[in-house]
């Protein structure tokens, strides 16, 4: 099957998506390896299935007495066609239609300190935090470990870290059991979105300095 | 469906869900998608739709309709999805108590599989592996399937 991931989301995170139960974050990272990788969105769309015939199954529940009147005069008024896809910003020919909702009108890389770019991906809920990342080719992040949950999906060119090497389409989650240090392949920047659901924590030295910004959500 | 709304909040995510089915008919692709599968998630994207109008995180429904459209069309896969359902129905009454407890919980109570594993007092482990058995029993049926199909347009 073409294009399939090597690192697919783990299915029960698949689940919890398609069910409608994750939290903005984490479904807006799920949802951007689902454009990008035929192999996941069939498991979602057999999911999908899944809910359908648990739904058919399911025992009807009665609506109140009027519901289809009143649902017949709100029908009128319903526009038939649905907005506009957000059009694309030149220079994000890479996102995804689900992520080009988020990019903010006249979104621009930012040099962090570290040496990489961010764009900040604004998130209604707070519970996460939500930036994109791009690394030249050859460029890695300080070494860090995560303290919470983090979600990465790569969107253009590739990293590689202690865990293996990540492309275009590829889901990483951790927490894992080590600190760990991506390097951006050859080739195209890597851009990845990052999903936090808390600050990460830096280890060795850069992390004495930065540790504090990462705690004010500069990073 | 249900879970996590009151009685209003789930007239209304009918209600809503109905005027959406309306709107959107045109758009019904019966190759891609049975009906069932198609108001299922149109109703789960008005619940969702909802919960963030309560202030709570979800996706815009209309950020899911579009995530739902593939970027990348695959017509020889998308014939068998009216197929698909009608299978996954079946094979659904093939799966173990235990693994169609944890499915069940997910669509119709809106529990995470954290979540399941907390209120079964279960190890998350036990969950995330029900979980994939479930899923891999559905796949390695489905693929069966579609083996013993002729090619599209034999």
């Amino acid at each position: 099957m073409k294009n399939m991931s090597r690192h697919p989301a783990p299915e029960e995170l698949l689940l919890d998506y398609a069910a409608g139960n994750l939290p903005e974050g984490p479904a807006l990272a799920v949802a951007l390896q689902v454009a990008l990788d035929p192999g996941v969105r069939r498991t979602v769309e057999r999911l999908r299935d899944v809910g359908g015939a648990l739904l058919d199954q399911s025992a009807a529940a009665a609506l109140d007495e009027g519901a289809l009147e009143r649902t017949l005069s709100r029908l009128d008024a319903a526009p038939v066609e649905g907005p506009a896809p957000p059009a694309r910003q030149p220079g994000f020919d890479w996102a995804p239609v689900a992520l080009a909702h988020y990019l903010p009108a006249g979104a621009r890389w930012k040099r962090v300190f570290g040496g990489f770019e961010q764009i900040d991906v604004p998130l209604r809920a707070d519970t996460h935090r939500a930036a994109l990342l791009r690394l030249a080719p050859g460029q890695g992040l300080p070494v860090h470990r995560h303290v919470a949950n983090e979600y990465t999906v790569v969107l253009q060119g590739g990293y590689t870290d202690n865990t293996g090497n990540y492309v275009a389409g590829d889901f990483a989650i951790g927490p894992g059991p080590h600190a760990h240090q991506p390097i951006a392949d050859p080739g195209d920047p890597c851009i990845a979105l990052i999903v936090l659901e808390k600050p990460i924590v830096l280890t060795g030295a850069a992390g004495l300095f930065l540790n504090p910004l990462l705690r004010w959500g500069w990073l | 469906m249900k879970g996590g709304a009151d009685a209003d909040s789930a007239q209304e995510v009918a209600q809503e869900a109905m005027i959406m089915v309306w709107r959107r008919a045109a758009t019904f692709d019966r190759t891609r998608a049975s009906a069932a599968t198609w108001i299922y998630t149109i109703a789960r994207n008005k619940r969702i739709d909802l919960l963030r109008r309560a202030g709570k995180p979800a996706l815009e429904t209309e950020d899911w309709l579009a995530v739902f459209a593939p970027e990348d069309e695959r017509p020889e896969k998308s014939i068998l999805a009216g197929q698909t359902y009608t299978r996954v129905k079946e094979l659904l009454g093939g799966l173990s108590a235990d693994q169609l407890i944890v499915i069940e919980k997910a669509f119709f109570e809106d529990k995470t599989h954290t979540a399941i594993a907390e209120e079964l007092q279960l190890p998350l482990g036990t969950v995330k592996s029900r979980i994939r058995l479930a899923l891999g029993r559905l796949r390695e049926a489905l693929e069966k399937d579609e083996e013993h199909e002729p090619p599209s347009g034999a």
